[in-house]
């Protein structure tokens, strides 16, 4: 019994300190100044809910996210890119929507990619703010786990990874290079299978 | 209707008849794992492709039927498989449940080749080969892989609970886990992954239980011969694995029995023969067929003179040199292709701590299972299996330079990483691995979560 208290102890620790390192290393490279909203203020005083003028990484991807999400979009994307230029990193690169077009005369269901730089090797948890709930929560149970050497905490984690997938799992079941989603797929039913693979190809 | 029955039947027929001959009837979770089994050998030996797509080969595996059915009378195995597949099948159809992408092109092309009495030398395991073989006219068994992996994850999760004594309701346990968005696709495609990944939980499961309690040595091979079958990079990741299993599973035994060296010499090397044209086909390290050959020699000597000096000595520090290994892979990939090296590390470990998809919660999942499985192990060799999956983690990060130099075209020749997407060529066939080995650990977590010490063995 000492000897699992120990290792669970130990191990839980060794986790939190690796993910509160690669946290604070992000710090470093991202920042958090994105919280601030000032960005996001600025949006919304000069593109109020219309698309901005997107050139040289001027917006970060934590404003553009919660500008568009006004918008009420179903099929907006944003596609990871990497980059060296340290002036870019955690911004928007690009769009494919002509500025300054009010979000009114886009059609909702209508497919809106945005492209989001990032260092290689640093991913962009800090603008992800459902993540980053997630995360406190894990690192919380994992001191928690290491505290309580005698209580099991499992089942708490594998509530949190319920939880957290179940309510993202929409947002996740989308293509990011068109406006489709992965499931239901048509394509994959029996009979479409034969009329795809085989009717098709004769 | 007519048209998924027959051809249901005509898959599942030889499952059927080899778990009557193993005596295994009641273990109908089973069944399809020996129905792939024997199917899969039609990608080596053509022949037995007239059983699937002529009237009366059809005809014949009818008999065979019928013959099981009067000498065996196990309506349930047969009942019980039926209802699963045509659940499976019915979900499909109603909401489409696949996620068909370019392998599937690839898979078919071959499985029609088969089919034509061609051998294909197309690098896809023979096991993804026969997951295509079944359709007709009017229907199209599309969901076989999922048939497949599920039953033997319900299989293993059964296998734990029983021996530990859990009640059926903690099987909710590993429903988390199915929630994950990229476990969810990976599963859903044509692919052997999730299928490999459960016969790999089988084999440590059976490895980890007392004599007494393990199914019969038979069906142990059939299933080692099977994940050998079922993946071609299971023989280069998951060696030490397999050679840590393969020690143990063989130590109960009698070691004057030779017959169980001649089993295991059997089951190693099948899979070669099996998929002798997909080893063949191919531009990367698994279509060298001659490593394969020498990698299944050196473990079986190993095995068999697994009580001499040195053996043991490799055996006990088997952890340290898998990591020095795995250091020295680093090394030499390093020295090899300098900095593109590190962008395809790096590469890997952005997509694997990346929120899209929830990857980062796969990954964070894997390494809190793997402590815990760690943590609540109180034998040396369950902590030597567990210490060994995570190393074959650090493995597929650190052999992944070997895979891009190969599969990366242009940005890779050129180094060039700016405006690269990170989900993109370089990576998935690796992060596919991760998945694999994440799945095949996943029904273990069922020991955890009954968190009583004393209880903690299989």
């Amino acid at each position: 019994m000492k000897n699992f208290n120990f290792k669970i102890r130990i191990s839980s620790l060794i986790f939190l300190i690796f993910l509160l390192t690669y946290l604070i290393i992000l710090f470093t490279t991202y920042g958090v100044s994105h919280y601030t909203n000032s960005e996001v203020k600025f949006l919304e005083d000069n593109f109020s809910k219309a698309i901005p003028n997107i050139y040289s990484c001027n917006f970060d991807y934590f404003s553009i996210n919660k500008h568009i999400s006004h918008g009420e979009f179903e099929h907006v994307r944003f596609r990871k890119i990497i980059t060296t230029n340290e002036d870019c990193f955690g911004k928007i690169a690009y769009t494919g929507i002509t500025p300054g077009t009010n979000f009114d005369d886009i059609d909702p269901g209508s497919y809106l990619e945005f492209g989001v730089n990032q260092k290689l090797g640093y991913v962009l948890w800090l603008f992800e703010k459902n993540f980053l709930i997630f995360l406190f929560i894990f690192s919380t149970l994992l001191l928690l786990q290491s505290r309580f050497v005698k209580q099991n905490f499992f089942k708490y984690f594998l509530i949190l990874i319920f939880i957290y997938s179940l309510v993202n799992f929409d947002v996740q079941n989308m293509y990011i290079n068109s406006s489709k989603h992965y499931f239901p797929s048509e394509n994959s039913k029996s009979v479409n299978l034969l009329n795809n693979w085989f009717l098709q190809n004769d | 209707m007519i048209s998924y029955l027959y051809l249901s039947l005509l898959f599942l027929t030889p499952g059927l008849l080899i778990s009557g001959v193993l005596k295994t009837q009641k273990k109908f979770l089973l069944t399809s794992s020996f129905s792939v089994f024997f199917w899969s050998i039609s990608t080596l030996i053509l022949q037995i492709n007239y059983l699937i797509n002529t009237f009366f080969g059809n005809l014949f595996v009818g008999l065979i039927f019928l013959y099981w059915f009067l000498r065996f009378r196990n309506y349930q195995n047969v009942l019980y498989n039926l209802v699963f597949l045509s659940i499976l099948e019915l979900i499909n159809n109603a909401f489409g449940i696949l996620h068909i992408v370019s392998t599937f092109s690839i898979t078919l092309e071959a499985s029609l080749q088969n089919l034509d009495y061609i051998s294909s030398s197309v690098n896809v395991p023979a096991v993804q080969i026969t997951f295509l073989k079944f359709f007709n006219d009017e229907y199209f068994l599309a969901t076989l892989p999922q048939f497949l992996g599920f039953s033997l994850l319900l299989s293993n999760s059964y296998s734990i609970l029983n021996f530990k004594k859990i009640p059926k309701k903690y099987l909710l346990v590993i429903v988390p886990a199915f929630l994950i968005f990229c476990v969810v696709l990976e599963i859903m495609t044509i692919r052997s992954h999730f299928f490999s990944s459960q016969i790999l939980c089988f084999l440590i499961i059976e490895t980890l239980k007392n004599k007494e309690n393990r199914l019969s040595e038979n069906i142990f091979f059939i299933f080692l011969c099977l994940f050998l079958s079922s993946r071609l990079e299971n023989y280069y990741l998951y060696y030490p694995l397999l050679l840590l299993i393969l020690t143990k599973y063989i130590e109960f035994e009698d070691k004057q029995n030779s017959k169980i060296y001649l089993k295991l010499l059997s089951a190693t090397s099948i899979p070669i023969l099996i998929n002798f044209n997909s080893l063949s086909g191919g531009d990367d390290i698994r279509g060298d067929i001659r490593i394969s050959i020498a990698l299944i020699l050196i473990l079986n000597i190993f095995i068999f003179f697994k009580d001499k000096l040195l053996m043991t000595f490799l055996y006990n520090y088997i952890n340290y040199f898998f990591a020095l290994g795995i250091a020295g892979l680093a090394f030499t990939n390093f020295v090899l292709y300098d900095f593109k090296a590190l962008h395809s590390w790096l590469f890997l470990v952005t997509h694997l701590l990346d929120t899209h998809r929830g990857w980062v919660i796969a990954t964070l999942y894997f390494l809190l299972l793997i402590i815990y499985l760690i943590s609540y192990s109180n034998k040396v060799f369950e902590v030597k299996v567990f210490v060994n999956v995570f190393l074959t983690f650090a493995l597929i990060i650190i052999s992944s330079p070997l895979h891009h130099s190969i599969y990366g075209y242009e940005q890779w020749s050129t180094g060039i990483i700016d405006g690269i997407a990170i989900y993109n060529f370089f990576d998935e066939s690796q992060t596919r691995s991760f998945l694999q080995l994440f799945l095949s650990i996943l029904p273990l977590s069922l020991v955890i979560i009954k968190s009583n010490k004393e209880n903690m063995e299989i």
